[in-house]
């Protein structure tokens, strides 16, 4: 089995790829530290011209947590008050925000509860105020999330595709393996290829953020789960919750493409379903017809169920969420066993 | 011994769910050990169908196929450890050198070391530097396969199909590509395989001369079905007679000889004549000369395996 993963590492690493994904890589990384700069820059000039108070704006206008401005024991019942109506109408109106609000309620139930007025809260991600080493990672992540998806699946669309277009297939085969073994071994292979790729372009992203501007490892920040309850984590944690989120995504829509690759035995069609997926075309159709909630991006959106998202479809639920994506994911992996097991090879 | 078996295989292709093609029916045969075995027939006949049923490449609609006793769809693992191959082309990874191929082929050949034979480690160097002579190729070993000629793509696979030391060989058109020169050296490899490590060769091709140089026995196979196993020595049986030339200067005397002792027709030919018989050719002789005819020489013509072919395929005269 480990020669196999080896083999199989050997041919996805291919010199021409590699060569690619760096140049790709270089060129996406100097314009996110450039843009990321430039933004920042925006960010202090608006905040100034507004209010004279850069920091506190900057957080409520971009942080996201506005809910919390001048909360005092006083408005904070009124302000619960007014989110929970906001919370009943999302529910009656089935359009999405329910989750947001759910989680609102939440946060201020806490505050309230814990006596947390006038404290400075950062809840989830903290936008635009730390500009630090886990802030640029963050930031950086999530443009280098998705082109590490769309490379896994182009990748992994012709993990099998590719050897039988080339006619490899035949010789490996018949080699006294199974093709469980075979595919198993391309997925070991492609998600230990995928993981050193985020790590290490992470690491670089971090090294880098921590060289220009700093550390902010002890700063807390307060993840809300499932808008139910409240934890308080450092930000490094956050950004290593994004991180694993990132990729059981990455590597489910590499699985969608891998499977689909394979019971077509063609890599285009498997891409460009895939990538049809990925950007949503799927989700956007789906929520046309008002079953959004059954969406396969939807159920990737794990790491928002941390934060008061917005984007979470009506009635958010990770565990169902969850649920979704093994479900998901069993039938990619039942499409590649029947592809590979029930159908003849050549 | 028996190393292939091969019972009553039939494979269906479905269309909609509905049976299309019948490409194998009900084919049965046999390869033992150090037996060179000729897989014949026209395209479409059914041949490579069967040689991936055979590797395991293709599952039997009905019917079975074992190797060294292990069942190829139930004991794949098992059955395979004992098979090389190379089915329809020998298609390598092309960015990668000939010895990476080999050597990746090497390391998911075999699970264990067989009994002491020779390790993994040997398997992949000594035994990889051993096959890139056998096959000629140990100059260019480091070059990519994208670089190498047809011909030199087929010897790698040959090495490929050979790495594990294998007890039965399959091999699909092995001398596509090859000059003259190749097929000869392919055919002693071939030869010395069979003879001196008693491996089992099941090789089919459409080069029917070579196929009658090379293999001990013959399998004949049309619209799916195997219609003749003829071996080497029974050729000429076949058709139940040899073309027989007898040169004489009396041909009216010794047409009309073979008329009346053996009721065979003779055609005239400048110098003698010519006739299809079974009877034994000494006998011919004896009763010629008894019959006063001065017999200056007897060839038997042999039938070629490419005569039979085109009989039982149907093609003669196509």
């Amino acid at each position: 089995m480990g020669n196999l993963i080896l083999g199989e590492i050997k041919k996805i690493l291919r010199p021409k790829a590699l060569i690619t994904m760096a140049v790709i890589f270089i060129v996406f990384f100097i314009l996110i530290a450039l843009f990321y700069n430039i933004n920042w820059d925006n960010f202090m000039e608006l905040a100034s011209r507004q209010t004279g108070n850069p920091d506190l704006d900057v957080d409520i206008a971009f942080g996201g947590s506005d809910y919390l401005y001048e909360l005092t024991a006083e408005n904070v019942d009124e302000r619960i008050a007014a989110y929970n109506e906001l919370y009943r109408q999302a529910i009656e109106s089935e359009g999405g925000l329910d989750y947001y609000y759910k989680s609102v309620v939440t946060v201020l139930e806490y505050v309230k509860v814990n006596n947390l007025y006038g404290q400075e809260l950062n809840i989830g991600e903290v936008a635009g105020r730390f500009t630090s080493a886990e802030n640029f990672t963050l930031t950086y992540s999530t443009t280098l999330v998705f082109i590490i998806t769309i490379y896994a699946i182009v990748t992994m669309s012709g993990l099998y595709a590719d050897e039988y277009r080339n006619g490899t297939i035949k010789n490996i085969m018949i080699k006294p393996i199974t093709a469980n073994q075979l595919t198993l071994a391309k997925l070991i292979a492609m998600c230990a290829v995928l993981l050193g790729l985020l790590l290490t372009a992470t690491l670089i992203g971090f090294l880098y953020g921590l060289a220009a501007y700093g550390t902010v490892s002890t700063v807390k920040v307060l993840l809300v789960f499932n808008a139910k309850h409240v934890c308080s984590a450092t930000f490094g944690t956050y950004v290593l919750l994004m991180l694993i989120s990132s990729c059981i995504s990455i590597v489910s829509y590499g699985l969608l493409a891998f499977s689909l690759g394979t019971l077509f035995k063609r890599k285009t069609p498997a891409i460009l379903v895939s990538l049809a997926v990925c950007l949503g075309i799927f989700s956007l159709v789906l929520s046309l017809i008002n079953i959004k909630r059954f969406g396969f991006s939807s159920a990737l959106s794990l790491s928002s169920y941390f934060i008061p998202d917005l984007s979470l479809p009506y009635k958010a639920n990770f565990f169902i969420s969850l649920g979704m994506l093994i479900v998901y994911n069993a039938l990619f992996y039942f499409a590649l066993f029947f592809s590979t097991n029930k159908r003849d090879i050549a | 011994m028996a190393i292939l078996e091969v019972s009553g295989i039939s494979k269906v292709y479905f269309r909609s769910g509905r049976p299309a093609i019948n490409a194998v029916k009900d084919v049965s045969f046999e390869v033992n050990e150090g037996e060179i075995v000729g897989f014949i027939g026209p395209n479409g006949a059914g041949k490579s169908t069967t040689l991936k049923i055979i590797t395991g490449l293709a599952k039997p609609t009905s019917g079975h196929v074992t190797i060294e006793g292990h069942d190829i769809v139930k004991e794949r693992r098992q059955a395979l450890e004992n098979v090389g191959a190379i089915v329809e082309s020998p298609d390598m990874y092309l960015e990668w050198s000939g010895l990476e191929n080999l050597k990746y082929m090497a390391s998911i050949s075999k699970t264990e070391a067989p009994s002491g034979e020779y390790s993994e480690n040997e398997v992949t160097t000594a035994r990889i530097d051993e096959l890139f002579r056998l096959v000629g190729l140990y100059e260019r070993r480091k070059d990519r396969v994208r670089t190498y000629s047809l011909g030199m793509k087929q010897r790698l696979g040959i090495a490929q199909a050979l790495i594990a030391k294998p007890k039965l060989l399959v091999l699909d058109e092995p001398n596509n590509g090859l000059d003259p020169a190749g097929i000869v050296e392919i055919r002693n490899i071939l030869l010395r395989l069979a003879r001196e490590y008693k491996m089992a060769v099941l090789v089919s091709s459409h080069q029917l001369a070579e196929m009658q140089l090379l293999c001990d026995r013959f399998l004949i196979i049309n619209k799916g079905q195997l219609v003749a196993a003829p071996d080497k020595d029974a050729l000429s049986d076949q058709s139940g007679e040899s073309v027989v030339i007898i040169s004489t200067d009396d041909i009216v005397g010794a047409k009309d000889v073979l008329k009346q002792k053996f009721g065979i027709d003779a055609t005239l030919k400048q110098g003698g004549v010519e006739f299809k018989t079974h009877v034994d050719t000494g006998e011919i002789t004896r009763e010629l000369i008894l019959s006063g005819i001065s017999v200056k020489g007897i060839s038997k013509k042999e039938t070629s395996l490419e005569e039979i072919f085109m009989r039982i395929t149907g093609r003669e005269g196509r």
